[in-house]
């Protein structure tokens, strides 16, 4: 099969565009945001998203929509964020596998934010 | 420690930090060794040797996913601008991360621009694509979309 070269791409984006259901994410009662910088990445990262993402699909949880951003400058990483509309932005840090677990079951399914994990909270 | 799918997600996200709207991964077994083909559309902002002291694709201070992926390969790693778009290619050994190709590719496709990723292994191509994920409505962001990522990754495995 022939290489596809990026012109090549370009164009099949654009027809494809036309088609896009576009996803709505704020219609979404939770946001989950992974800092997947670099540094992110260095300390695992991929693994907490990942996790996230199989607690989420085990879960059911269809309220919850997950994004990945850049690095999270001046925080331990890895990074989780959480928004919920009412309840403002948690910030967890040092987040690992089984931390990435308890985030899923305690705030995203269970509705309370876990304490010992939080390094910072904005309204 | 970075594994290989771990590289190809650094090298997936200097791409993304470059602007690339779209990016094109090649990763090819070539016996032990995997050969990796990164092309992106994004801006090329490198000055002078962009491997060994931490040059970045993401502006002064910040970015050492290009440094990082030179000592992963040991040197075995090139990157050069032609019209209007970046290659990056790379060797490394192979250490397995790619068996689990849901874990190594879900993070990929969670990024914002269009990726096109395909993998070949012995003798086999496995193609991947975010339109790909559009049409199937298999955009791992949510329960459902996640579910149908993990149906679209195992039909094309």
């Amino acid at each position: 099969m022939a290489k596809l070269s990026l012109s090549d791409l370009h164009a099949i984006r654009e027809r494809e565009e036309k088609n896009l259901k576009k996803r709505d994410i704020h219609g979404r009662t939770v946001h989950v945001v992974v800092a997947m910088g670099t540094s992110g990445i260095e300390k695992g990262a991929k693994l907490v998203l990942n996790t996230i993402a199989d607690e989420v699909e085990k879960r059911g949880l269809d309220n919850v929509i997950i994004t990945q951003t850049g690095a999270a400058e001046g925080r331990p990483e890895p990074v989780v964020e959480v928004f919920k509309p009412g309840e403002g932005l948690t910030i967890y840090g040092n987040v690992g596998k089984d931390d990435a677990i308890r985030i899923v079951a305690e705030h995203l399914e269970g509705g309370k934010a876990v304490d010992d994990l939080v390094i910072g909270h904005e309204e | 420690m970075h594994s290989v799918a771990d590289l190809v997600l650094e090298a997936v996200e200097n791409s993304t930090e470059a602007g690339a709207g779209i990016i094109k991964a090649l990763a090819e077994d070539e016996g032990g060794i995997w050969m990796i083909e990164i092309l992106d559309d994004g801006e090329w902002v490198i000055e002078g040797d962009p491997f060994p002291e931490g040059a970045t694709t993401k502006g002064k201070g910040r970015g050492r996913g290009l440094s990082i992926i030179w000592e992963a390969s040991r040197g075995r790693c090139s990157l050069t601008r032609g019209e209007g778009y970046t290659q990056l290619r790379f060797r490394v050994e192979d250490d397995g991360s790619f068996g689990d190709l849901f874990h190594a590719l879900l993070p990929v496709f969670l990024r914002n621009p269009d990726v096109w990723v395909s993998i070949r292994s012995s003798g086999v191509e496995k193609r991947f694509s975010t339109d790909d994920l559009r049409r199937e409505d298999a955009f791992p962001s949510d329960a459902s979309g996640i579910r149908a990522f993990r149906a679209y990754i195992e039909r094309q495995g």
